[in-house]
């Protein structure tokens, strides 16, 4: 079941780069493995008329007005960093400490185990028998 | 000319420009920080749009009152004999790394002199650019005459580096097929110090190299000391790495000190971001979020669609598009 739920999750790369709507990347990230770094915003219809029913202050801060006007006509604003440099967590950079974890890469190096049609020795092998 | 392609909002400011250079097609972005306190372009955007301005002959840029939308018309890039100042926001990579994509498509061969800061934890800094991201280039078929020469260090706050960078132009790039990731035979990487003692660079790569050496032997890490004119106006240090596979390509990860930073845990840390990196290409390739939405700018800006295919068995994408045969029309004939 995992294997079928990891071909699904492949096959739907592709609609989900090219296709587009709301939190799109969101969800590309998180079905690659990662954390999405938008958090989809809960709707929260009631924030327009908090800020109207706090008239202690005179003057009030329209700070989200833009982004609820923003939403309502169904335009995204992505404000995001602009860094191609990939962030990665302190966790993930923590784990690389044990060193059963470190053996995890072994066979990444040439020092590592090679696949069977490609190892020296039984290329050798088979060369010479 | 053709009708504006709008965006809104700050994010993939740089790519949006560059594609819009690159087809000739001019560019809105609205709503740029319009929810912030400090609403508008930032300082770094508006110098961008300056090297842009140098770079290419004919464009124009309309930035309305509060500087939240820009209009970008753009001309041809033009290339030439070209300085900049950076300024001590971003790192020279912030402005190298879209020039190098726009570079090689100018009407002359490019050689840009850039002051500023060279290695930050936010950007590329110039060690990868010089190490990896130049050999990716020769891939493409731009064999001689790229070069990115370091003269002078600068570290954050003050900066006070200067890196040049010259590039020739092409008619065409060769089409690249890159498929077999290959198994790393050798770590290369420079650890550079400047304004602090010349031992620091050492105990970086000691400290690397003992993580690095229970993978490989072939483990060569350059020290480079700067002193007096080349070593900017503030202290600093840092370490990039370069892992080779035998079907060369280069997986990278560098590190920048922050201050109160220990050299040792610089070097630690660097070297466990390589295996990150490396264990990235070896199991699920999350494609980086700049390149998704680099992927879906190239479908509006030039009309290309890869085709993504999914290797279930080793867990990675294969990625193909017909290239659209992109010239380089401003560059003379013959």
């Amino acid at each position: 079941a995992a294997e079928a739920f990891k071909l699904q999750r492949m096959r739907n790369v592709m609609a989900l780069v090219y296709g587009s709507g709301l939190g799109t990347s969101a969800n590309v990230r998180q079905l690659l493995g990662g954390r999405p770094i938008f958090e989809e915003d809960e709707e929260n219809p009631d924030e327009e008329e908090d800020d109207r029913d706090a008239d202690d202050n005179l003057f009030k801060l329209s700070k989200n007005l833009a982004a609820i006007r923003a939403k309502r006509s169904g335009v995204r604003i992505d404000d995001s960093f602009d860094s191609s440099r990939f962030a990665i967590d302190d966790e993930d950079i923590a784990k690389w400490d044990d060193k059963d974890f470190r053996e995890g890469i072994r066979n990444r190096f040439v020092t590592g185990a090679w696949d069977e049609d490609e190892d020296a020795a039984t290329l050798l092998a088979r060369a010479n028998g | 000319m053709a009708e504006p392609l709008r965006y809104s909002g700050a994010a993939y400011f740089r790519q949006r420009i560059v594609l819009s250079v690159l087809s000739g097609r001019p560019v809105r972005i609205d709503n740029i920080r319009s929810t912030e306190d400090s609403p508008g372009l930032s300082e770094y955007e508006a110098n961008f749009l300056k090297l842009i301005d140098k770079l290419t002959n004919g464009s124009q840029t309309d930035i309305n009152y509060t500087g939240t939308a820009v209009l970008f018309k753009p001309g041809f890039f033009a290339g030439g004999q070209v300085e900049h100042d950076c300024g001590t926001e971003r790192a020279v990579g912030y402005y190298l790394e879209p020039v190098i994509s726009m570079a090689p498509f100018g009407k002359a061969p490019l050689s840009l002199t850039l002051t500023g800061i060279t290695n930050s934890a936010q950007d590329p800094s110039v060690d990868v650019l010089r190490t990896v991201t130049l050999p990716t280039l020769k891939l493409f078929g731009l064999e001689d005459g790229a070069e990115l020469r370091i003269a002078r260090r600068g570290a954050p706050p003050l900066g006070g580096g200067q890196v040049f960078f010259s590039c020739p132009v092409v008619k065409q790039l060769k089409p690249v097929q890159l498929l077999e990731a290959g198994k790393i035979k050798r770590i290369r990487g420079i650890a550079y110090s400047t304004r602090v003692s010349p031992q620091t660079a050492n105990r970086i790569v000691d400290a690397a190299r003992s993580l690095l050496n229970t993978f490989i032997p072939d483990v060569y890490i350059y020290t480079d000391h700067y002193k007096g004119a080349e070593s900017g106006r503030s202290p600093g240090f840092a370490l990039s790495l370069v892992a080779e596979s035998t079907t060369g390509v280069l997986t990278s990860a560098e590190c920048a000190a922050e201050a109160g930073m220990l050299p040792e845990d610089l070097g630690l840390r660097t070297a466990k971001l390589l295996f990150e990196e490396i264990s990235r290409v070896a199991h699920i390739t999350p494609l980086h979020q700049c390149s998704i939405q680099f992927l879906r700018h190239m479908r509006d800006f030039l009309g290309v669609t890869f085709k993504i295919k999914a290797e279930p068995e080793s867990q990675s994408l294969t990625l193909t598009c017909i290239g659209i045969g992109f010239r380089n029309l401003s560059k003379r004939l013959g």
